[in-house]
């Protein structure tokens, strides 16, 4: 057997290799986002049971006049300084859940972002919905935020926090970001948009980024 | 010939103290370019007679051109960085103030009001006062004066004319006891919520005296509530507020605030990342702060292995087939 038969084989069995080590991510991804759209489909009908269908009416506390002169008198309560209420299941805390109408998708949000977490559901990046600053990230995994780019001006994004508030807010732009420009990310809070929501590209270079500003809020 | 010199030598000590004592008055006339102030109360039109005014040098611009406390008020944890606002230079008046009555601390000078509602007080320079009125209950009404901080510049020292228009609220008093309460909030930065102290003891006083000291902590909401003479001054302070915090007291005729934001030193690793967000919230996250997250599956490998393999296949059969 010559030399060169001897290496177009190995390149033969080298190829094969590549193919299948290919083949074995596509699966895994798959196996994995099925896994996890299992979870967050899961996790999102529990959810969804604890949150009361109509807002509980809060008392009124002496201290909201305090509150009035905050710069956020769009909300009733004082959370300008306090986070996002959070309910827990099983050990994980939830903010609430986001719904995409035009998408037909609901996505439940945990409170705090890791990459375990990421794999469960959409978490809060960072901001708070008080303070008109909130950030949501969420993985591209089919039935998570893989059509976020499908979104157009004007659509609308549900915010229902854990008390049944429901906050509509409008998508005013979507735009590319960086995967290394985190100071982007922030530009614009309070002013141009008060919710993001924020996925990566297939490549995984850059970050799909929906802004929205709040149009209504049912209480 | 020694008395002589002893005669001369007395006579330019006279001299030079006489030289002495002329350019020290000059010196003095020309520091002391301070004038007085004017304050004008009236509420709907009439005069408001009989309301004692203070007035405190609480500070001055720094080099920077940035407010600095100064003098007694130089230790209060008090910010005076971003009182850019009407709401936050009364914040900050109100904080003072509370200062001032329980720390009694001593005015530049003080004056009561005419039948005019006019009193004139002395002493002002170039700086920042806070311009503040003594509570008082005349008949069945209640008169407080809104503390101000106001700074005066050159020009409208060296104009001399210098006259402000303080704003008082008028109350009924009730006859029976009132329910008051204080809050605590805190204004904590992202990356530093551990920072943020588990209780905090607040003072509570009743016409500058010490009415009780209250701890507010989670278990009571950060909240406390008391019953109380409405006719009375009743103010709040938190005791030994942590390094690294400031402070701003709000009052609202019943009701306290104590608001403490947390202010990273130098030496203090706050943690927080580039972005700066003022909402108060804390990312607990886990992911690189420098980078955006991850937010994907590993796709672009499945291409790149897959088209790499279809070549390596394709050159491998050509050799072998040629060897054939």
């Amino acid at each position: 057997m010559s030399g060169k038969n001897v290496l177009g084989r190995v390149l033969t069995v080298l190829g094969a290799v590549l193919i299948l080590a290919a083949l074995s991510l596509v699966l895994y991804n798959y196996h994995h986002e099925h896994e996890s759209k299992k979870t967050m489909d899961n996790v999102l009908v529990r959810l969804d049971n604890e949150i009361p269908d109509e807002p509980q009416k809060e008392e009124a506390s002496p201290f909201d006049v305090f509150d009035a002169d905050d710069g956020y008198s769009d909300d009733s309560t004082a959370e300008v300084s306090d986070e996002d209420e959070s309910l827990s299941l099983d050990g994980d805390e939830y903010i609430g859940i986001i719904s995409l109408p035009t998408l037909d998708r609901e996505y439940p949000i945990l409170k705090y972002w890791s990459y375990p977490n990421m794999n469960i559901a959409p978490c809060r990046y960072d901001g708070i919905r008080a303070g008109r600053d909130l950030i949501i990230c969420g993985h591209n995994y089919a039935g998570f935020f893989d059509n976020l780019s499908k979104l157009n001006s004007g659509d609308e994004i549900i915010f229902t926090d854990i008390k049944g508030r429901k906050f509509i807010y409008e998508v005013s732009y979507t735009e590319l970001i960086d995967g290394w420009d985190t100071d982007s990310m922030y530009i614009g809070a309070r002013q141009d948009w008060d919710l993001t929501l924020f996925t990566c590209t297939w490549s995984g270079y850059s970050r799909v980024t929906v802004r929205a500003v709040l149009s209504e809020q049912r209480n | 010939m020694t008395c002589k010199v002893c005669r001369i030598s007395c006579a330019l000590l006279c001299a030079a103290a006489v030289l002495l004592s002329v350019f020290s008055c000059f010196a003095l006339n020309a520091q002391a370019s301070d004038c007085s102030l004017t304050l004008i109360c009236k509420h709907q039109e009439n005069a408001v007679p009989n309301i004692e005014w203070s007035i405190f040098r609480v500070g001055e611009k720094n080099n920077m051109g940035e407010y600095v406390l100064t003098g007694d008020f130089a230790d209060y944890p008090v910010s005076l960085e971003d009182i850019d606002t009407a709401s936050a230079v009364q914040d900050a008046a109100d904080t003072l103030e509370s200062y001032v009555i329980l720390d009694n601390l001593s005015p530049i000078d003080s004056a009561v009001t005419d039948e005019n509602g006019t009193a004139v007080v002395d002493g002002v320079d170039v700086g920042l006062y806070l311009i503040m009125g003594k509570e008082f209950v005349s008949g069945e009404t209640k008169i407080t004066p809104s503390p101000m901080l106001v700074e005066f510049t050159q020009e409208q020292i060296s104009a001399g004319d210098l006259t402000v228009y303080p704003k008082m609220t008028f109350e009924t008093v009730p006859d029976t006891k009132t329910k008051f309460g204080v809050r605590k909030t805190w204004i904590i930065p992202e990356g530093s919520a551990d920072k943020q102290p588990q209780k905090v003891v607040v003072g509570i006083y009743e016409n500058g005296e010490l009415f009780k000291e209250v701890t507010l902590d989670s278990s009571n909401n950060w909240e406390y509530f008391w019953e109380g003479d409405p006719s009375s001054e009743w103010k709040v302070k938190e005791v030994n507020i942590d390094e690294n915090f400031t402070v701003v007291y709000k009052q609202n005729e019943t009701v306290f605030q104590v608001e403490n934001t947390f202010v990273p030193s130098e030496n203090t690793d706050s943690g927080s990342s580039s972005s700066g967000s003022s909402s108060g919230t804390s990312n607990t996250g886990t992911g690189n702060k420098d980078k955006l997250p991850q937010t994907g599956s590993l796709w672009w490998p499945v291409p790149v292995a897959a088209g790499a393999g279809v070549i390596l296949i394709a050159v491998g059969c050509r050799m072998s087939r040629k060897r054939k």
